[in-house]
């Protein structure tokens, strides 16, 4: 008797110290456009597959059982034959599990590229929910994915977790609120996925990582591992962590990922271009480090100009080109203005100013129109006036 | 606002160069590059800066270091000493305002200019008033540059500020903008916008009609699917049934190769007691004895038969008449006379019957007499009935009656003999005579006759030959039966041979008591015999059926393939499933199969062909999003401008109302006192063009005839009376040559008019920069004693 209650004491001691390692990702898009920065598209598109790289490589170095892809793998349907070669060819020479789940971007249509042959070790979710077992680590991992671009019910649906073993669900979608929306990707109640009974729940869509806890039932949003445009902006990175039977533990590592940053940068007092150019780089470098040459910026050049000053934004750009990777300028600086003076100006030009006063004082709403009316106005008074680009 | 003192430690050429104006008029004469305007450069610069670039280093000392010096100046009662070093950029000047009333220096807000805090104008009012030059000097003889210098003057309050210039300026950057020029920004990017959102469209469409196809290419592949696995059912139970069909036909072979087993077993103790080495040469015997009984056999039966016949034969010989045979026995008595009789009956009859021919051909001829007779006369009729119509009617007839008269010759002539009579006839006697003897012959022949109850020749002829009959029938009949009764013996003597035979033979096997166990023996042997030869064919026959069934297979392979199959068949097949039908459904799916999957390979071809994905629909979108942000942009930039324009012509408008009549008063009274009331007034019209008016004369003259000293003149009293109005302190005024296109008398007017004004306090200090040693002369013509500096 006493053998016996050993031997489960063990047994059961086993079961529970078992756990299921795994890195989380999603929506790599891989092959974008990046139709926001089309001068360094291609580069971009170039450094995605480093990114997966990057992720596969921390995979062997955590000594991950697999790889979870939530969905949005690829950018779209149709892939280029040699990015999905490349792709084929990378993930084969790994020799741990990657599973994928479709998503919105890359749906496992009839004529997605996810119906041809993968390396052996990647497992595609096609459809509806299924489940892959991994009986050494004792783990399920449960799947579905999209067959459309859109997906309006929920594929939580047929999710039955298997009680003696640590279950792992992966999915593309959205988290919605209650049972019933209008979200056209994949929603998900929270209540239900609460109630789903899954150890570990590694979810796909949203491109920043979200992390929610309720217990020991962990949830999270991965978010992209690499920014995509301005409106990815910050540290991106991947998911890492291990499941067990009741519990999951995970943590966000940002991978070594260019960043897309918007940022406004003052240059009051700044004349030439060199000088807006190194004031760029300064205010950068202070801000980014080191590292601050591999973001890309969207930056809106504020402060106030010297009178007849205006910043060449093709030529900043052209001049930032060597020191920093990609860089978008909107010039929104001021004209140093004495208004007292100008007011005081006894000439058409006083006139004018004293106008646009009057003009701004009665309708404050519009002030932003004709402080510009106020800065046109004043460069008509000086010679040409051109109208500057965002560069 | 006065200047006390400026003092130039170096600037420009000008090294430790040092001057305390008085607040009166300055005369400040020097010959060409000797220093005046860079001294006009000083005071700006204190005051303003140096700029940058080129203009800074301008100024550059020619002995090196920095530019520096100091102004001492007076402004609202207060005395300031303005200090400044300038430095090789903006940023680098040092400047220091000392307050000398208060003694304290003066803190300059964010980087301001000393002479926009103190004076409370700008650069670019500071040197439009107080520093005047000549209209005339930019540009020699180009009056409309000058006009419009003065229309500036008046009009804008600037001679380099023109409303029209701004206004072009403007519109320019407007037109850049929104305009029908192909430059134009808005346009453009509208154009691009509608093409993107017309091909946004487009791609919405085809991506529509995508997803369409992809659904059906899905229900397609679902439909396959199905399809795939039927066909996978159906092979399997065709496999099954196929299977099925294998061990029925092993189990048949197993089946059959056991029963051939038994049987061969069992023809093996036949074989063996027929054919083996103790058979004693039984199959011999047996075969001689099968003979032998087949021998019998059919001597039985034809021992049978022949009985059988003998038997009929007597029975048919019951009908036999034996009255007529009883009958035979007269005959037989007596014959001579009866054969005697037939021989003289037969000559009579033959004789009678001659007899009778030859009296039946006389008369015949007889009757055939009677008949030419009976034609001739006819014809001799109608002869004479010719000749007669011939007479009476026409001569032709005579000519019918002569051919029925050579007619009715020719006829007797070959039927003369018809002719001959002839009397009773010798045949008729001869009849008689003959039938007298037939007669006689019966009379003889009676007692013959009674003991057959005829009367006549002819009856006894007809009964003697029914006896004859009966006779003959009666010797057939016995005939026969001796014969037949001769060969019942000789069969039942070959009989008795066979038995004989048979029993000596089977002696050598059985001793038999009699014939019939003998008989019984070699039945019961016969019949193993048969049953021998029949498992012989049957033997043969299995073996070749068995050899058939096997197909030169190896049977022990066979039999584990069966048990293997046994095995292997592990669902059964429903009855209704059979092969045939299962084949033809496979056949069908498999059909179906392949029909589904070309229409699939043909909808993904479709599909791959589709020129849009979704990513396109992004990048349209992306497109749209980022052309919309450019155009709200510039479309703001250009309400700006516009908002520009609209105020710019409201502020024309009211310089035109309240300054251009105050400019025109000032610069009225400043052109009268200058040219010694020559001319009374000087403005602008409506129209923009400058008019001046002769003291007397109501009707204003365009400056365009005007002479290049009058312009001057007009240009100097509208500046001056422009200086009033900028600040609202008296500013000093820097009249830089300004006199140089006056004649003398014109330049000791304005300068009487100049220092007149001064001395009322109409005008601030006065400084007057001059290459012109007759301006010194003016001024010493003038008494002006005070105020008159060299440069060296």
């Amino acid at each position: 008797m006493l053998l016996y209650f050993v031997v489960y004491f063990f047994i059961g001691v086993k079961y529970l110290m078992t756990t299921f390692n795994f890195v989380h990702t999603a929506d790599l898009h891989l092959g974008s456009l990046f139709s926001s920065t089309p001068e360094v598209a291609k580069e971009r598109q170039r450094e995605q597959l480093d990114t997966l790289k990057q992720i596969l490589d921390m995979c062997t170095q955590r000594n991950a059982d697999a790889l979870l892809i939530a969905g949005d793998m690829f950018d779209s349907i149709r892939v280029e034959e040699d990015l999905l070669r490349d792709v084929k060819t990378l993930l084969s020479h790994y020799t741990f599990r990657i599973f994928i789940t479709p998503g919105n971007h890359d749906p496992a249509t009839p004529d997605s590229c996810y119906h041809g042959e993968w390396p052996e070790n990647v497992h595609i979710f096609l459809g509806g929910m299924e489940k892959v077992e991994i009986p050494e680590k004792n783990t399920c991992i449960w799947g579905a994915g999209f067959t459309k671009s859109a997906c309006d019910e929920t594929l939580l649906k047929n999710f039955m977790p298997v009680s003696s073993r640590i279950n792992v669900l992966m999915m593309h979608g959205e988290l919605v609120d209650g049972e019933n929306s209008d979200s056209r990707y994949n929603p998900i109640s929270r209540e239900a996925l609460r109630r789903c009974g899954a150890d570990y729940v590694a979810l796909g869509h949203t491109h920043q990582y979200e992390h929610y806890e309720v217990g020991d039932f962990l949830y999270c949003y991965c978010g992209a591992p690499a920014g995509r445009g301005f409106d990815e902006t910050g540290a991106k990175g991947v998911v890492c962590g291990y499941a067990s039977k009741g519990f999951a533990y995970v943590e966000f590592y940002p991978l070594d990922n260019r960043e897309y940053c918007t940022e406004k940068v003052d240059v009051s007092g700044c004349e030439g271009t060199e000088q807006f150019a190194g004031r760029i780089v300064t205010v950068l470098r202070d801000r980014h480090g080191e590292k601050f040459a591999n973001n890309l910026y969207d930056l809106t050049l504020i402060g106030t100009l010297s009178g007849g000053v205006v910043p060449s934004l093709p030529d900043i750009v052209r001049r930032l080109k060597g020191s920093v990777f990609y860089t978008r300028l909107t010039d929104k600086t001021s004209t140093t203005l004495d208004m007292e003076l100008l007011m005081n100006d006894s000439t058409l030009k006083g006139a004018f100013v004293r106008r646009i006063f009057d003009k701004m004082q009665a309708d404050s709403r519009n002030r932003d129109k004709y402080m510009r009316a106020l800065l046109y106005g004043l460069r008509a008074f000086e010679g040409d006036v051109t109208v500057n680009e965002d560069y | 606002m006065r200047i006390i003192k400026i003092n130039i430690k170096c600037f420009g050429k000008l090294k430790d160069f040092s001057i305390e104006p008085t607040d009166g008029v300055n005369i400040i004469y020097g010959e060409n590059e000797s220093g005046k305007s860079t001294v006009m450069a000083f005071i700006k610069a204190m005051f303003y800066g140096l700029g940058t670039g080129e203009k800074r280093r301008q100024y550059e000392p020619w002995e090196g270091g920095q530019p520096q010096g100091s102004i001492e100046f007076e402004s609202e009662g207060y005395t300031y000493l303005l200090s400044r070093t300038f430095g090789p950029t903006k940023a680098a000047d040092r400047i220091s305002l000392f307050d000398k009333t208060l003694g304290e220096n003066v803190d300059l807000p964010g980087g301001m200019e000393p002479g926009a805090h103190i004076l409370g104008i700008n650069i670019k009012t500071f040197v439009n008033t107080v520093f005047i030059g000549q209209a005339g000097a930019a540009v020699e003889g180009e009056n409309h540059e000058i006009i419009q210098k003065l229309t500036n003057l008046t009009s804008a309050g600037d001679e380099r500020i023109s409303k029209g210039e701004v206004e072009k300026h403007l519109k320019n950057g407007a037109a850049s903008l929104e305009s029908k020029k192909s430059t134009a920004i808005l346009p453009e990017l509208r154009k691009q916008k509608h093409e993107l959102m017309e091909s946004r469209l487009e791609i919405q469409k085809s991506l529509k009609e995508t997803d369409e196809l992809r659904d059906v290419v899905a229900a397609a592949q679902k439909k396959q699917r199905s399809l795939q696995k039927e066909k996978q059912f159906l092979t399997d139970t065709a496999n099954r049934l196929a299977m099925q069909v294998e061990l029925k036909e092993i189990d048949a072979i197993v089946e059959k190769h056991d029963a051939l087993e038994a049987m061969e077993e069992k023809y093996g103790e036949l074989d063996a007691f027929f054919n083996g080495d103790s058979s004693d040469g039984m199959s011999d015997f047996l075969e001689s004895a099968v003979k032998l009984l087949d021998e019998e056999k059919s001597r039985e039966v034809e021992l049978k038969e022949k009985k059988k016949q003998l038997n009929a034969l007597k029975k048919s010989s019951e009908t036999i008449d034996s009255t007529k045979l009883a009958m035979v026995k007269v005959i037989n008595k007596y014959s001579k006379e009866i054969v005697s009789a037939f021989e003289r009956y037969d000559s009579l009859i033959a004789e009678k019957s001659e007899v009778e021919i030859a009296l039946e051909n006389s008369e015949k001829e007889e009757r055939e007499s009677n008949d030419f007779l009976l034609r001739t006369a006819l014809c001799a009729a109608v002869v004479v009935g010719t000749l007669l119509l011939g007479f009476l009617f026409h001569w032709v007839f005579y000519v019918l009656g002569a051919l029925a008269l050579i007619s009715l010759l020719a006829y007797f002539f070959v039927y003369k003999k018809g002719f001959e009579v002839e009397g009773v006839s010798d045949e008729r006697i001869s009849l008689n005579n003959i039938n007298e003897d037939l007669r006689s012959l019966n009379a003889e022949m009676r007692p013959i006759f009674d003991n057959f109850s005829v009367r006549s020749m002819e009856e006894f002829d007809r009964e003697y030959k029914a006896i004859g009959s009966v006779q003959k029938q009666y010797l057939d009949y016995k005939k026969q039966r001796d014969e037949l009764k001769k060969e019942i013996d000789e069969v039942s003597d070959q009989l008795d041979d066979i038995r004989g035979t048979l029993r000596e033979n089977l002696a050598m096997y059985h001793e038999t008591q009699s014939n019939e166990e003998a008989y019984e023996i070699i039945s019961r042997l016969r019949a193993m015999k048969q049953q021998y030869d029949k498992l012989t064919a049957e033997v043969t026959a299995a073996r070749e059926t068995y050899q058939f069934m096997l197909k030169e297979r190896d049977y022990d392979a066979l039999a584990a393939r069966g048990q293997q199959l046994r095995g292997d068949i592990n669902l059964e097949v429903p009855e209704s499933f059979t092969a045939e039908k299962v084949n033809s459904k496979l056949e069908d799916t498999e059909k179906k199969l392949k029909e589904i999957s070309e229409l699939i390979i043909r909808q993904q071809t479709e599909l791959s062909l589709k020129p849009y994905s979704p990513q396109d629909m992004e990048k349209a979108a992306d497109e749209i999003k980022a052309l919309t942000k450019r155009i709200e942009h510039y479309e703001f930039e250009l309400e700006a401008i516009n908002e520009a324009q609209a105020a710019l012509d409201e502020a024309f408008h009211e310089m035109q109302l309240d300054f251009g009549p105050m400019i025109n008063y000032r610069a009225s009274r400043v052109l009268s006192g200058m040219t010694g009331q020559k001319y009374s007034s000087v403005f602008v019209s409506d129209k923009l063009v400058p008019t001046v008016a002769e003291s007397g004369s109501s009707q204003p003259r365009s400056c365009d005839v005007l002479s290049a000293g009058t312009f001057d003149q007009i240009y100097l009293s509208l500046r001056l009376a422009l200086s009033g109005v900028v600040a609202d302190e008296k500013l000093p005024i820097m009249l830089d040559d300004s006199f140089a296109q006056f004649d003398d008398e014109r330049m000791e007017q304005a300068l009487a008019f100049i220092r007149q004004d001064n001395a009322n306090g109409e005008l601030g200090q006065t400084v007057i920069f001059t290459c012109h040693k007759r301006m010194l002369r003016a001024a010493k013509k003038l008494e002006m004693t005070e105020g008159v500096f060299r440069m060296e």
